[in-house]
């Protein structure tokens, strides 16, 4: 009886690491090269060092996105995105979509993405793989006047 | 504090000892005074008997200096300085003690004297000779330049003190990462609007100082001076946050600053002493997360990582501080490393109405803050922050040396986001930050401030409640603590001038709740408008202003009309403008045809290219005018933006 509640875990076991591994498969979950955590280094080749950037793109065409450009606290966007024969183009979770799609690519070592605006006049920018501070991802920031939007 | 009739009597005597047309002489003018009379800065007005502070010319310099050094060698009181002239009079007066103000600084000597600070002499004689008639002997000596009574000083609170007694709040507690356990009573810290501290609390009047602590808590590399009554180094909650001298060559080694009134130790429980500046210290920098207590705007995380506090003691018992010992703990302040010089305390406002009033009456006070701010002791910053209470007369100016356009004068609120009773504001007034009201207000002295008390002077209780701008002034200084702190650890280092201009802009609107009959206690509250400052501090903003210099974002193409709001606070269509600088160089690089420039209140740009440039604009912070010599007002502030012009942009703000 013992034995017979073992084989029957184990086969529901083996039922649920396959459900999982089918997800693996779905071509909206596929491990990409672009995928990981990005952050903006340059723009228009200038440093600049109050603008900051971080991409998140997940693994199942999602990303997030950190910004703190004209605030003293981050604004976090979320979307969905899609990155394929180079070019990466993407849509806020408000249905707007991204200002241009981008030519991307990235370094032999995988650690530096470059993206160019499709449109003129071309933009670039280059990020770098790095980890997402925690205080980044988990920032309440500061109050925001009333007129600004943080979180989409 | 003060009976406001006798600070009128007091001010007009004052303004009227320290008029312009009454100390100089005017070519032509019949009433001309006598050039003896010119050398008297100051009212004797409230001034310590039996002392004057006499500032010599070059030529008095070296036989003064002899005489000091004959006197140290036969171990003898200097009493007379070896000019002649001068001897008789010191004779007549019976001068019992002549000494420099400032001591030989040692390693510090020779930036004392490129400073001038080795020329002003104090000299003592009996209470009972006349102060004004011995004035007038000392300018007729030719080798005497001024003569500064000893005005004495005002605390900026009403120096009671409400000890901490647990109550219930009405609200959840507020979260915050640090154990100390009446952190939630702390509402200048992180307010929620619990009605327990009043029914007319307002979530958000606060100085938003949770989020900063996120990033930093403070560090031990910055010195905050707390000059004020003495600080109870022993307090439990204070002792791990206190600097200590360790200077074997110092007179004070191993101490943790100094009793300028006695000359000796620091001393918290004499009689007459209140508990200000043990109460002042516990805002700057309690040690936080320590599991006992309060928090401090600067304590650190618990791991010694906090600000340390320095104590340079102006006030000792029944003994009121005045230009003497305040100068003097100043200097010290500067010699032994502070970086910000914390002033809950001075003239109350209307007495000196104007910067030139102030540098004239007060010479010896103005060249020692000069002095401070002139030392570079942080990395972070090339020179000192002075922070001063703007005062608690209600007048509609700031006391002094609060209202100095260089300094930074705290104006004060309560939890309900409105001025508080009795602050100061206007002219000469640059920021507000919580000082409580411990009667008015539903939650009685739970709307006040929560610090550190001396145990001895309060029934054994180490915390409680005081209010008053001396209140609000620490946090001012703690925030700027955070700032030299949080820019350390970025590597990052500022000038004076820019951090103030950080710091001043690093704040939440005000205006917006200045309604009539939204205070019980205050008539008519719209009177503040405009004059508290730029706006309530805010901790994170500072330490995002730190983080980088700010963006403007611009669609390329369009006349923009950028609103400042983010970084001049939300009045900033409302502040007066005084320039818009960008170099030909990166006018040209975003293609901008006619120069940026403010226009209602936002600033006007045109960029045909994308890019990345540089933009400086300039703002009165407190006031519509810059202060001056003659009319008190706001201080210039500038701040740096990076303009960034971009083809397009998405509706929603995202940058992708």
């Amino acid at each position: 009886m013992k034995k017979y509640i073992l084989y029957l875990l184990a086969f529901l076991f083996m039922g649920l690491s396959f459900t999982g591994c089918s997800d693996d498969d779905d071509a909206n979950c596929s491990p990409k090269p672009i995928v990981g955590e990005w952050r903006m280094v340059s723009w228009s080749d200038t440093s600049v060092e109050g603008m900051k950037v971080y991409l998140h793109l997940t693994p199942c065409s999602t990303f997030e996105l950190f910004q703190r450009i004209e605030n003293t606290h981050y604004t976090k966007y979320i979307g969905s995105y899609s990155a394929s024969a180079g070019i990466l183009s993407g849509v806020y979770s408000d249905g707007e979509s991204w200002v241009t799609d981008y030519k991307y690519t990235l370094s032999e070592d995988g650690n530096t993405l470059t993206l160019e605006t499709v449109n003129e006049p071309v933009e670039t920018s280059v990020y770098t793989r790095t980890i997402i501070p925690d205080d980044v991802k988990n920032t309440k920031s500061t109050r925001a006047p009333a007129n600004t939007r943080r979180v989409l | 504090m003060h009976n406001k009739t006798k600070s009128l009597i007091l001010a007009s005597l004052l303004l009227a000892a320290c008029s312009t047309d009454t100390f100089h002489e005017m070519p032509g003018n019949e009433t001309e005074q006598p050039v003896a009379v010119t050398k008297i800065c100051n009212s004797a007005d409230d001034a310590v008997a039996g002392s004057l502070i006499v500032y010599f010319d070059d030529d008095a310099i070296p036989q003064l200096e002899a005489s000091a050094l004959n006197a140290v060698r036969t171990r003898a009181t200097m009493t007379r300085s070896g000019i002649e002239s001068l001897d008789e009079v010191l004779d007549r007066l019976h001068v019992t003690k002549l000494e420099r103000v400032f001591p030989e600084a040692g390693i510090h000597e020779a930036r004392t004297r490129a400073a001038g600070l080795h020329k002003w002499y104090v000299l003592y004689f009996d209470t009972e000779e006349a102060l004004e008639e011995a004035a007038e002997q000392l300018a007729g000596v030719a080798q005497v330049s001024k003569v500064q009574y000893r005005t004495r000083l005002y605390k900026a609170s009403d120096c009671k003190t409400y000890p901490f007694e647990p109550a219930t709040a009405t609200r959840s507690f507020v979260q915050s990462d640090f154990n100390d356990p009446q952190l939630p009573w702390q509402w200048h810290y992180i307010n929620n609007a619990d009605m327990a501290v009043a029914n007319t609390a307002v979530a958000g009047a606060d100085i938003n100082v949770a989020e900063a602590w996120k990033l930093t808590a403070g560090d031990p590399r910055v010195i905050v001076a707390i000059v004020d009554e003495g600080v109870k180094y022993t307090h439990p909650d204070l002792a791990a946050n206190m600097w200590t001298d360790n200077d074997p060559a110092s007179p004070t080694y191993g101490q943790h600053g100094h009793n300028f009134v006695t000359d000796g130790p620091v001393s918290w429980s004499t009689k007459g002493d209140t508990g200000h500046g043990t109460h002042v210290a516990g805002t700057v920098a309690a040690v936080n997360n320590n599991g006992i207590g309060v928090a401090g705007v600067a304590g650190g995380t618990g791991n010694g990582d906090g600000v340390r506090m320095m104590s340079c003691q102006i006030f000792s018992g029944i003994d009121r501080g005045d230009a003497l010992v305040s100068s003097r703990a100043i200097k010290y302040a500067a010699d032994h490393g502070a970086s910000i010089l914390q002033c809950s305390w001075g003239v109350p406002g209307g007495m000196i109405t104007s910067d030139n009033v102030y540098k004239k009456s007060s010479p010896m006070d103005f060249e020692a803050i000069n002095y401070f701010i002139a030392q570079k002791n942080c990395d972070a910053i090339d020179g000192g922050l002075v922070i001063f209470a703007a005062g608690n007369e209600s007048t509609p100016m700031s006391g002094y040396p609060a209202g100095y356009r260089d300094y930074i004068s705290v104006t004060s609120f309560a939890p309900d986001y409105l001025p508080a009773v009795y602050t100061n504001y206007g002219p000469g007034c640059n920021i507000a930050a919580p000082g409580g009201e411990t009667v008015g207000l539903s939650g009685g002295e739970r709307a006040g401030i929560l610090s550190t008390l001396v145990s001895e002077l309060n029934k054994g209780n180490d915390y409680g409640y005081m209010q008053g701008t001396s209140m609000a002034c620490p946090h001012v200084s703690g925030v700027a603590a955070l700032g030299l702190s949080y820019a350390l650890k970025q590597g990052k280092k500022f000038s004076v001038e820019e951090f103030k201009s950080m710091l001043l802009t690093s704040v939440n609107e005000i205006n917006s709740h200045l309604v009539e009959g939204s205070k019980t206690t205050i008539p008519d509250v719209s009177i503040y408008y405009d004059k508290m400052g730029t706006g309530i501090i805010d901790a994170y903003q500072l330490l995002m202003q730190i983080d980088g210099i700010p963006c403007l974002k611009v669609n390329m193409g369009d006349v923009a009309l950028i609103p400042l709001t983010n970084h001049f606070g939300h009045d900033a269509e409302e502040l007066t403008y005084t320039g818009v600088e960008m170099s030909e160089a990166d006018m040209e690089k975003l293609g901008i045809a006619d120069a940026p420039q403010m226009y209602n209140g936002k600033l006007m740009i045109k960029c045909t290219k994308p890019g990345v440039a540089r933009i400086k604009v300039s703002a009165v912070a407190g006031g519509k005018k810059p202060g001056n010599d003659f009319i008190m007002g706001g201080m210039v502030i500038t701040k740096e933006f990076a303009v960034i012009a971009r083809a397009n942009s998405a509706a929603n703000g995202g940058w992708l």
